[in-house]
């Protein structure tokens, strides 16, 4: 039994396989985060070479599956973050380190958070809004852009980030919530244009 | 939203959220967020015409694979 979990698991981590096996599913999910279809396939396939030096370090707590899209996860972010010059998303500046400034001395909104225009969760707004997402992501901080990416996106618990980034646990809540705020703030500047 | 607050501090902040409406406004929207995020699904094509590799892509990818292989082994 010991013996064919191990042989499945190794065969699992042939890189020969992975382009068969999780090709196509990777390239489905770049694409749902970015229109240029020649980028999506680089993405994959530095997603291989990335799970290649990085194979013996996977432990199987996961599916293949779900750890090669994990890799291209952040794979997209650093696309974005080189094409953020590129693109035309107005830029929120220095967000991550802005956040104070949603608040005066007396604790009161001074950036009030604007009434979104549309809804998110609605099913055909997903697909939209999670691409601005990634873009917006682009604009953090590459440690605040990991934080939040292991937290709302692969659902990890604190304690598992701090131990990934190396960092305390109330350094991780203040991460997570200078991320949040940033991303929240891009998402309204940049899609749902924000009423007063 | 990323540690469970004692009762008392979690009745505060109800309390708080329940008086000033930006304050809930900022918490339901950070809330969709999440309900997006956590439901991350990869894009669901067509069921006649799934974007794919194309065969030449995956030969090129695959040999990529291998040379990265043979510059870990080393030269023999």
């Amino acid at each position: 039994m010991g013996n064919q979990m191990s042989s499945k698991h190794q065969s699992d981590l042939n890189p020969d396989l992975w382009v068969d096996r999780y090709g196509d599913a990777l390239y489905r999910f770049a694409l749902s985060k970015l229109t240029d279809t020649a980028a999506a396939q680089d993405l994959v396939q530095e997603t291989f070479v990335a799970a290649l030096h990085a194979r013996k370090r996977f432990k199987g707590q996961a599916s293949v599956k779900t750890w090669l899209i994990s890799i291209l996860r952040h794979k997209v972010v650093d696309y974005y973050r080189k094409k953020t010059r590129e693109l035309t998303i107005e830029s929120t500046g220095t967000i991550a380190e802005d956040t104070d400034q949603y608040f005066n001395h007396n604790g009161r909104w001074r950036i009030k958070p604007g009434k979104w225009t549309a809804n998110p969760v609605k099913i055909y707004e997903q697909k939209e809004f999670l691409k601005l997402l990634y873009q917006c992501l682009a604009h953090l901080p590459e440690r605040l852009a990991k934080a939040f990416v292991m937290r709302e996106l692969e659902g990890l618990e604190t304690d598992e980030i701090c131990k990934a980034l190396s960092i305390t646990a109330t350094n991780s809540w203040v991460m997570l919530y200078r991320a949040r705020t940033a991303i929240r703030q891009c998402i309204e500047v940049n899609w749902l244009k924000a009423e007063a | 939203m990323d540690r469970q607050l004692p009762l008392r501090e979690r009745m505060m902040i109800w309390m708080h959220v329940l008086m000033c409406h930006l304050c809930f406004r900022y918490k339901r929207q950070l809330k969709w967020m999440r309900l997006v995020a956590e439901n991350e699904i990869p894009y669901e094509p067509s069921p006649d015409d799934p974007p794919k590799l194309s065969s030449e892509t995956k030969k090129l990818i695959k040999q990529r694979l291998h040379q990265e292989l043979q510059n870990e082994i080393g030269p023999f």
